[in-house]
């Protein structure tokens, strides 16, 4: 009966956790409707007039504007170097290289253990030396230790998983090493490949440090949300909560396919 | 020790009826098969006796303790299952002290209750080992001694063999048999093969669809099917079926000849009614192996393959455009191509009515004891 | 993650010529430019640690190991050490404590496999969100006047809780809310492992009078030791990058109180203060400190996972 009891009190905990752990979001997303009178009162107010003034102000804002360009720019151009350096190296990183694979895959994780701050400063100091510093190129360029080596990591596991035995059959029909990479493997691991981009994608869009570091005007989203709370005395609690919306809202949108790549990966048969 | 008293048990997956109110009664130190296809409900019904799935409806009582609310740990039995399901992070010793542990036996005396399970089974060098670095064999062994150290009250087997090469599995099938010979527990045994049922099973109940289709002894089973489903999934090769019809005098007609039964037989069966007979392939025989007061019958057939299966040789013969399997001494089969009368044992042949697929039985016939 | 060399097919047969030029040419662009992007960011960092640069003016001049004994000496340094290291324990063993109960709780509460993966998608929302939008939405929770998360204080009448201005509490304000993020995605990530797991060895535990929970001590969690290592390890990796959190949250505030070492290095090298080369002598500890702690760790990590 033990096991009963837990499953009554778990379903219920469960559920509350998952309102408490929503709450904040849910919160916030309504306060982005509000009036700054409904914000600041004392007693919840669930029952408002909603307004679209707090998304007008941000949206017509020109530094959001700005930096929603420059950090579509930014994020899609590493992201693109990524993707066109990282897959193929990531499938012949599974496939062909062998005695230095462990070290290869070593040293790209390793870059995931280098304090974003440790990177930042000599940058820093090299793009102003280059001249150019506060530039998108500069961010760009930065950001693709995080790219390349993301996209490696996680696409040397989806590559692993195509049957060596398609691609064999491939390369007896008399298709090269790229044709067999281009027609068969690629397709075959793009699933999982996707999964890999959307994480880059999110680890990149969400980056405050670098950026913040790299750039004083061309800045990128994060920055700017990051921003607001130091303008003035009179937090603009209205505008705030609008924007963490806006700045949310692409990786939010993609949480449905996320899931779907975090399924794939881990309800495989634990090792 | 104990009984198992099982009543109207039912369970339902979804929609699925996978138990229909099933009724089943285990004596005390008995040995009980549960043979069936799969999907038939077998190992569901073993998982509800071991507490490891809940019952919709109906009572499982062991040692007459309704157990129904009992939690799996508080039923006295212990499972070996098919996956051997070992803990892997754990050595050999641990994984059978683990249940001991739970009760908090004292460790002196688990140690020297594991290394008398250990060599019973002999896998006493094999305690420090982790299920990993074991075969197949050793592995169940090991699942068997985790059973076996908590001295339960009723042993449950899910299939603990079909994972095993089939060398192996007759070893630990004849150890098995050994094993309850001497501990005399009452045990309950799931598996879809016939001929583990047969080498184990004191008691033999073939489930089909979620209910009981016949229980008995092997023999029963095996020489008394009771259902065409019976008769079908019991037995290799597989019974011969033919399609035919009540005659007049005792005799059954099929498509190209007639079988003289008796009239007893096919007492109270209207003429022209329909009738499947089934043989076995070993009652089928070359002409004269039979005294002539037992042919029913001769059925003439062409010899279309010969399978050489050591002391036997397997026949596949041509009657009209009916095929039939024959078993015949395997030291000079007929050549291929050539036409056999093959005479039909009237003690052997089983009759059932194609409507309901029960057994055509009449008093005195019922149970034809094997030679 | 362990990822054994491929199996099979002739394993120490010599690459063709084609296959070894097909490694070289993908490999090598993104490789040499990850290699190069990694050297001038260590020796970068290491090369500014040794002058005496600032943000401001373009020269500088090698200074030896001044800026590393001005570090030693300096008591704001060994501030951010500190809270660095109550940071680092505190969200990582949070996140795993939240990541396996949660994760016992969707198995054994969420009976419905449709229910718990709606579940698991909204668990999953706030790990998604940036960690500038996480600060945000939690400062104003935090508000000592309207915030929500003091609302059932004030409505009992007690005085509101200063969650970021209080120095004793901000620094566990703040990584309350890494554990939201984290925990929650863990927590998720495990249940999913452990759907995966067969269920034998689980029902046999039951079997052998483990209760619902033992099972899940005993048997589920230690056949999960390898994943669990792992998620402990890069969850400690993640745990290092505070920066944006507390950045937009604090600032390190109040006074330094939640002021880590990455947080510190970037106040005074890209901040007001803007010497870039102290900044980056304390970097650099700090790097060399992650990436031997971490290669060992990782190392280890493998080896336990195993």
């Amino acid at each position: 009966m033990g096991r009963v009891t837990l499953r009554l009190g778990g379903g219920l905990l469960t559920w509350l956790i998952v309102l408490l752990a929503l709450l904040p979001v849910f919160w916030t997303i309504l306060s982005s409707f509000k009036s700054l009178r409904d914000i600041v009162s004392p007693i919840p107010v669930l029952v408002f007039q909603p307004t679209l003034e707090n998304y007008r102000t941000v949206l017509t804002t020109p530094a959001v504007r700005d930096g929603l360009v420059n950090s579509i720019i930014v994020v899609g151009s590493a992201l693109l170097i990524g993707v066109v350096l990282g897959v193929p190296a990531a499938y012949a990183l599974a496939r062909f290289v062998r005695r230095l694979k462990g070290d290869i895959q070593f040293f790209v994780l390793s870059l995931r253990f280098m304090p974003p701050v440790a990177v930042a400063l000599p940058f820093i100091a090299l793009w102003l030396d280059l001249g150019l510093y506060d530039t998108l190129i500069a961010v760009i360029v930065t950001y693709c230790i995080v790219t390349i080596s993301t996209i490696i990591w996680l696409g040397v596991p989806a590559f692993e998983q195509v049957p060596r035995a398609i691609e064999e059959a491939a390369a007896l029909e008399g298709y090269g090493p790229f044709a067999v990479f281009w027609k068969v493997a690629l397709p075959v691991a793009a699933p999982s490949l996707v999964g890999a981009v959307l994480f880059t994608f999110v680890i990149t869009w969400n980056e405050l440090l670098i950026a913040l570091a790299l750039t004083s005007r061309n800045v990128t989203l994060p920055v700017v949300a990051a921003g607001f709370t130091t303008l003035g005395m009179e937090v603009p609690w209205g505008v705030i909560n609008a924007s963490s919306v806006v700045l949310a809202l692409p990786p939010l949108i993609l949480v449905g396919l996320i899931m779907r790549f975090i399924d794939r990966y881990f309800s495989r048969p634990a090792r | 020790m104990a009984t198992i008293e099982i009543r109207d048990i039912g369970k339902n997956y979804g929609d699925v009826r996978v138990l229909d109110g099933l009724n089943l009664d285990i004596g005390d130190g008995e040995f009980i098969v549960l043979l069936g296809p799969s999907g038939c409900g077998k190992s569901t019904m073993l998982r509800m006796i071991a507490g490891l799935e809940d019952v919709d409806s109906g009572t499982i009582a062991i040692g007459s303790k309704v157990v129904n609310n009992l939690a799996p740990g508080d039923r006295r039995v212990a499972m070996v299952f098919q996956s051997y399901a070992l803990y892997p992070h754990m050595t050999v010793f641990d994984n059978i002290a683990f249940g001991l542990r739970r009760l908090r036996v004292p460790k002196l005396e688990i140690t020297r209750r594991v290394d008398e399970v250990a060599k019973l089974l002999a896998i006493d060098g094999l305690l420090a080992r982790k299920p990993a670095q074991l075969s197949g064999g050793q592995q169940q062994r090991v699942a068997m001694a985790r059973a076996m150290i908590k001295t339960p009250s009723v042993f449950l087997f899910d299939e603990p063999l079909s994972n095993l090469d089939a060398k192996l599995r007759d070893h630990l099938r004849v150890e098995i048999k050994r094993l309850h010979g001497m501990l005399g527990t009452t045990t309950i045994f799931v598996t879809h093969d016939q001929l583990e049922a047969m080498a184990l099973a004191d008691r033999i109940v073939v489930m089909n669809g979620g209910r009981i289709e016949q229980q008995g002894t092997p023999q029963e089973i095996y020489h008394a099917p009771q259902t065409l489903f019976v008769a079908r999934f019991v037995g290799n090769p597989t019974i011969n079926l033919l399609d035919g019809r009540v005659g007049t005098d005792g005799r059954i007609e099929y498509m190209s000849g007639s079988l003289d039964v008796g009239a007893a037989r096919l007492d109270g069966l209207a003429p022209g009614s329909p009738l499947t007979i089934g043989i076995r392939a070993r009652d089928l025989k070359l002409p004269g192996r039979l005294p002539e007061a037992a042919v029913a019958g001769r059925i003439d057939a062409k010899v279309e393959l010969v399978e050489l299966l050591g002391d036997e040789a397997q026949l596949d013969l041509l009657v009209g455009d009916k095929s039939l399997v024959v078993l015949v001494d395997g030291r000079t089969p007929p050549a291929i191509g050539s036409t056999l009368s093959l005479e039909v044992d009237r003690n052997a042949l089983h009759l059932f009515d194609p409507e309901s697929g029960r057994a055509i039985h009449k008093t005195g016939q019922k149970l034809h004891q094997a030679a | 993650m362990n990822h054994s060399a491929s199996p099979g097919t002739g394993q120490p047969r010599r690459l063709r010529p084609e296959h070894r030029r097909f490694a070289l040419v993908t490999l090598l662009p993104g490789l040499s430019l990850l290699i190069l992007l990694s050297l001038i960011a260590s020796v970068g960092a290491i090369n500014l640690a040794f002058q005496d640069r600032m943000l401001r003016f373009p020269d500088a001049a090698y200074v030896g190991l001044e800026n590393f004994e001005r570090l030693f000496r300096d008591r704001r340094f060994a501030n951010a050490l500190q809270v660095s290291a109550i940071w680092e324990v505190v969200t990582v063993v949070c996140t795993m404590l939240l990541a396996v109960l949660l994760a016992i709780l969707l198995v054994e509460g969420v009976r419905s496999p449709r229910v718990r993966n709606a579940i698991c998608i909204l668990l999953i929302i706030p790990v998604l969100l940036p960690r500038v939008s996480a600060g945000l939405i939690w400062r104003f929770l935090y508000s000592p006047t309207m915030g929500a998360a003091n609302y059932p204080l004030t409505m009992l009448g007690l005085p509101p809780i200063e969650f970021l201005s209080d120095p004793q509490i901000a620094l566990y304000a703040v990584a309350l809310v890494d554990i939201w993020q984290w925990g929650l995605f863990f927590g998720v990530v495990l249940a999913k492992l452990i759907e995966t797991l067969p269920k034998e060895p689980q029902e046999a535990a039951r079997l052998d009078h483990a209760g619902t929970l033992g099972v899940y001590w005993w048997v589920a969690l230690p056949m999960l030791r390898g994943p669990i290592i792992m998620m402990t390890f890069v969850k400690a990796i993640e745990s290092l990058r505070s920066f944006d959190l507390i950045y937009t949250m604090t600032a390190g505030g109040p006074g330094i109180s939640t002021e880590t070492l990455d947080l510190y290095a970037f106040q005074q090298g890209i901040g007001i203060s803007g010497r870039i080369s102290y900044a980056s002598s304390l970097s650099v500890l700090l790097m060399v400190m992650t990436v031997i702690i971490f290669s060992i760790l990782w190392k280890r990590a493998a080896r336990w996972a195993a």
